[in-house]
């Protein structure tokens, strides 16, 4: 559930969730407006065009009416009659029809009562005409047709003709009162048009401020998570890769802080490289046991035969001027102390002994055990005198101060051979003449220290 | 992002949301058919604009009449007929659906045509049918016809718009809301409104090319004529009596085709009228019509006259055209023989059909000039399928029979016409009973001629089939064997 919480990719979504819903939200505006748009269009279309339609044709059908009772007028017999009739039973019927779709005008109206009235006249009157004409048309039969024609009969054929030019005069005024009452009606279906237009077009010019909005401000969320991406995401993983390029990453500069999968990794490395430099220091402390080791003896911890010969033979390779002395030391009778005591106490016996070479020779000595109870020393650049004066003052506090080990009290003493003056080209030779005076020692009863004296000292 | 811009981005989401049904604008069609159907259900009503409006187009019969009028498998994919002519075997098409995807199968077939066999269930031309002795579904797509007698006829017939397939769940409906199998589903249609069909995405045959039509019903000449000059109208099947048709034939933006019709123009006689009962007034009213001055009211077309109940392109016509040449005098004097000297009174109920309109005054003017005083009244259609067809209510009428050798209506006793002649009937079971063709044409011409004889009519003229489109409209029939506007034909020149 952690991911569901913190997760990067739900947030991720998140905010993807939140692009959309505001580039859903334009849509939405956009659409409603195309929406709208075509309503008010359809509306003028269907509605208003249609009504403007139908009081075109009423004008057009109440000017047609008028042509159909000059037909009408002017039919010689039934038949003409007949079909003139016929027409303006027609436009009689679709102008009713139309005087009713027109009445379904939900805009501005005209007096409606006013319209029908004027049809009623109109139709009345061509009814009457109708009748007249009929009449006329009989009549002529009689007069042009019988023998004996009565005064009265022509009389009363300009009677008719007389009252229908009243008739179609009358009508001639009606439908010009009905087109003026229709063409009312068509500049209020007009206004209606004109004004649904002009609200669109209002309604258009919010939608474009709108819209100009929510584009900005659809905008600005891409900047936001651009921003919030780049902050939560992308300089973290910077920062994490700065600290990770370094020679030696430090834990402390991997950031770890938050909750989530970079942080999670951050954390991961971060115990990563804790690990990896507890290892690598761990490892350089191996290093420098295994190279102490190499070079110095175990037991004592001085230098060992090794890394002595090695020194002795870079010495000669790059040679001075200097003047070198070199002595061997060797336990006097170790094997007994060994026997008696036993070897651990014998190897407590001989890391006295380096410890009391060490703080009895100078500094500047190089002393290597060279075998089990053999010690080496190389003396630069310092008086043979001074040299022998120094290990006889050795020799003689060794002797006379028994080793205390493990409550034991050992009286140990040793035997030396001091060898010089050597250049460092020939310090193998001096070592064997040093070797050869510690025989000699030996020999002579142990416990001394014999000198042999080889070359001269570089500035005698 | 400056407000020309928007503009701009305005302007293009425009043009491209208009130009949308621009583009549909091929696949859309309107439809004029003239006369206002009283329902839309061809099964129960005579009126040819329902079939006009509905054949092919919303149902679909187990056969079709084609362009040519011949038949075609539709429904029905094939069939087997026995020896004796007396059984058929009708294969049904399998996957077919009606519009309220219920499907199409033998027993729903059966259903169809026992509904139109059953005199109370209403259908008109039940008695078309009468040959059928028993209807039996075998399995889901096989139907099996037994007759009482070989009927050459029937497969023709069954591609009649009165023998299209309903169903059981919505043919109670049909008339209001028509579910058939054809290609077209009704959307909608309310009295003195456009019937609007579109089509239908389960039809079991090719997709038509047009998938929506809008079919409107203006029977006010003047409004007709309107509306064609406003060019609101693609097509419109019957412009021939239209004055304005000459005008309109010069326009650019439409074309006329002349074409013909099987149908008969008939001055109709109610022979229950005491005078009209009497052969002599028919004879007289026969002689008082100057056929060849009616057609005047083709501006532009010269439709064959008749002189009986029969297509001069069926190969046993007979030219009865002059059997009662244009006499008036004659026929003032068959009226008073008839003892009608003094006058005599009759009613003249016209439907609002064009050329009944302008046919009308003609008529009434021949009448009243050998002494008939006609009473003309012009009724609605509705009023006319109620009061004329199904009240005989009525002195004289005119109507164009447009349904094919439907020589049989003179055999119904009760049809409109009432016309109750038992030589005929006897001469018509002849016919159905006939199977050899040369026989048959005897037969024909002789009923043919009895009917000119009794003057059962003032036979006037062959229906003349006119259309009007607009330039670019494709694919209409040239000429209507059956009433039928088949709009999965119709195309738009790419």
């Amino acid at each position: 559930m952690r991911f569901l919480r913190y997760g990067l990719t739900t947030r991720v979504a998140l905010l993807t969730l939140v692009l959309v819903l505001v580039l859903l939200a334009v849509i939405s505006l956009a659409l409603l407006s195309f929406g709208q748009y075509k309503k008010t269009l359809d509306e003028v279309a269907e509605h208003q065009v249609h009504a403007l339609m139908s009081a075109t044709r009423l004008v057009q059908q109440a000017e047609g009416m008028v042509n159909a009772s000059a037909f009408l007028l002017l039919a010689e017999n039934h038949f003409n009659r007949r079909q003139a009739v016929f027409e303006i039973e027609d436009r009689k019927e679709w102008m009713e029809r139309l005087v009713d779709d027109l009445s379904n005008y939900r805009g501005k109206q005209v007096d409606f009562s006013r319209i029908n009235q004027l049809n009623q006249s109109l139709f009345s009157n061509l009814n009457r005409i109708n009748n007249l004409v009929k009449q006329r048309i009989d009549q002529r039969v009689d007069v042009y047709f019988q023998e004996g024609v009565a005064l009265k009969d022509i009389q009363q054929l300009e009677l008719i003709n007389a009252e229908i030019g009243e008739m179609i005069r009358a009508n001639h005024e009606l439908s010009q009162d009905l087109t003026v009452t229709v063409g009312q009606q068509v500049s209020h279906i007009r206004e209606g048009i004109l004004s649904e237009v002009q609200g669109m077009h209002q309604d258009m010019a919010t939608r474009e401020v709108w819209l100009l909005y929510a584009g900005g401000l659809a905008f600005l969320v891409v900047l936001l998570i651009a921003f919030y991406i780049n902050r939560s995401v992308v300089a973290r993983v910077i920062q994490l890769q700065k600290a990770l390029s370094l020679a030696h990453p430090k834990p402390r500069d991997i950031p770890v802080a938050g909750d989530d999968e970079i942080a999670w990794m951050a954390q991961s490395i971060h115990r990563y490289v804790d690990k990896i430099n507890a290892h690598e220091s761990h490892i350089l402390e191996i290093n420098a046991e295994l190279s102490f080791l190499a070079t110095h003896d175990a037991l004592t911890k001085l230098y060992n035969r090794h890394y002595f010969d090695r020194k002795i033979n870079e010495m000669s390779s790059e040679p001075t001027n200097d003047s070198f002395c070199a002595a061997m030391i060797d336990i006097d009778w170790f094997k007994s102390i060994n026997d008696r005591y036993g070897h651990d106490v014998g190897d407590r016996v001989i890391i006295r002994l380096a410890e009391h070479l060490q703080a009895e020779l100078p500094k500047s000595a190089l002393l290597a055990r060279v075998g089990g109870e053999e010690f080496a020393v190389i003396f630069q650049q310092i008086p043979l005198d001074e040299t022998a004066a120094l290990l006889e003052k050795l020799r003689i506090k060794l002797a006379e101060q028994p080793l205390e080990v493990e409550g034991l009290s050992i009286a140990v003493t040793a035997s030396l051979g001091l060898a010089g003056y050597c250049k460092d080209g020939d310090l193998i030779a001096c070592l064997k003449q040093a070797d050869q005076a510690l025989y000699q020692a030996k020999r002579r009863g142990r416990n001394q220290l014999v000198v042999r004296r080889v070359g001269k000292f570089k500035d005698e | 992002m400056n407000k020309n811009y928007i503009k701009a981005v305005w302007m293009m989401a425009f043009l491209l949301l208009w130009s949308l049904p621009l583009l549909a604008n091929k696949e859309e069609v309107r439809i004029e058919l003239h006369l206002e159907p009283p329902h839309l259900d061809p099964t129960l009503t005579p009126a040819a604009t329902v079939a006009e409006a509905t054949y092919n187009n919303i149902y679909e019969g187990l056969t079709r009449i084609n362009r040519e009028g011949e038949v075609e498998p539709l429904l029905a994919q094939g069939w087997d007929v026995s020896a004796d002519g007396l059984r058929y075997d009708f294969y049904l098409q399998p996957g077919v659906v009606f519009h309220n995807q219920q499907p199409f199968t033998a027993e729903v077939a059966a259903f169809s045509l026992r509904r139109l066999l059953d005199p109370e269930a209403g259908n008109p031309q039940h008695n078309l049918y009468s040959s059928i002795r028993e209807i039996n579904p075998r399995g889901r797509h096989r139907l099996e016809l037994v007759l009482n007698r070989p009927d050459n006829l029937l497969l023709f017939r069954l591609g009649l718009s009165a023998a299209v397939m309903v169903e059981p769940n919505s043919a109670a409906t049909n008339k209001e809301h028509p579910a058939g199998t054809g290609p077209y589903e009704f959307i909608a249609w309310k009295a003195g409104e456009a019937l609007k069909l579109q089509a239908f995405p389960n039809y079991w045959h090719d997709q038509p090319e047009i998938r929506r039509a809008s079919l409107t019903f203006t029977s006010n000449r003047i409004e007709l004529e309107a509306s064609l000059t406003d060019g609101e109208v693609d097509f419109y099947p019957d412009i021939s009596p239209m004055a304005s048709v000459k005008r309109l034939a010069d326009r650019a933006d439409y074309q006329i085709n002349d074409g013909v019709t099987e149908g008969q123009t008939l001055l109709v006689f109610n022979h229950a009228h005491p005078a009209l009962s009497d052969l002599q007034v028919r004879r007289a009213i026969n002689h008082a019509v100057d056929k060849r001055r009616l057609l005047k009211i083709f501006p532009k077309a010269s439709p064959t006259l008749i002189g009986s109940h029969f297509s001069p392109m069926h190969p046993a016509y007979v030219d009865l055209v002059d059997f009662y040449p244009y006499d008036p005098d004659k026929a003032r004097k068959l009226l008073k023989e008839a003892g009608y000297a003094r006058g005599l009174k009759l009613n003249f109920k016209v439907p609002p059909p064009l050329y009944a309109q302008q046919l009308s005054l003609y008529l009434m003017d021949d009448l009243e000039a050998v002494g008939i005083q006609v009473e003309l009244q012009r009724i609605s259609w509705t009023d006319w399928l109620q009061e004329v067809f199904q009240d005989k209510d009525y002195d004289l009428t005119i109507i164009a029979h447009v349904e094919p050798l439907d020589m049989d209506i003179y055999a119904r006793e009760d049809y409109y016409f009432n016309f109750q002649n038992e030589t005929f009937r006897k001469l018509w079971q002849q016919i159905e009973t006939t199977q050899d063709e040369a026989a048959r044409n005897q037969l024909f011409a002789q009923a043919q001629y009895h009917l000119a004889e009794q003057a059962a009519q003032v036979f006037l003229h062959i229906k003349p089939q006119q259309s009007i489109h607009k330039v670019g409209l494709k694919g209409f029939w040239q000429n209507a064997p059956i009433p039928a506007v088949v709009i999965s034909e119709l195309y738009w020149d790419k």
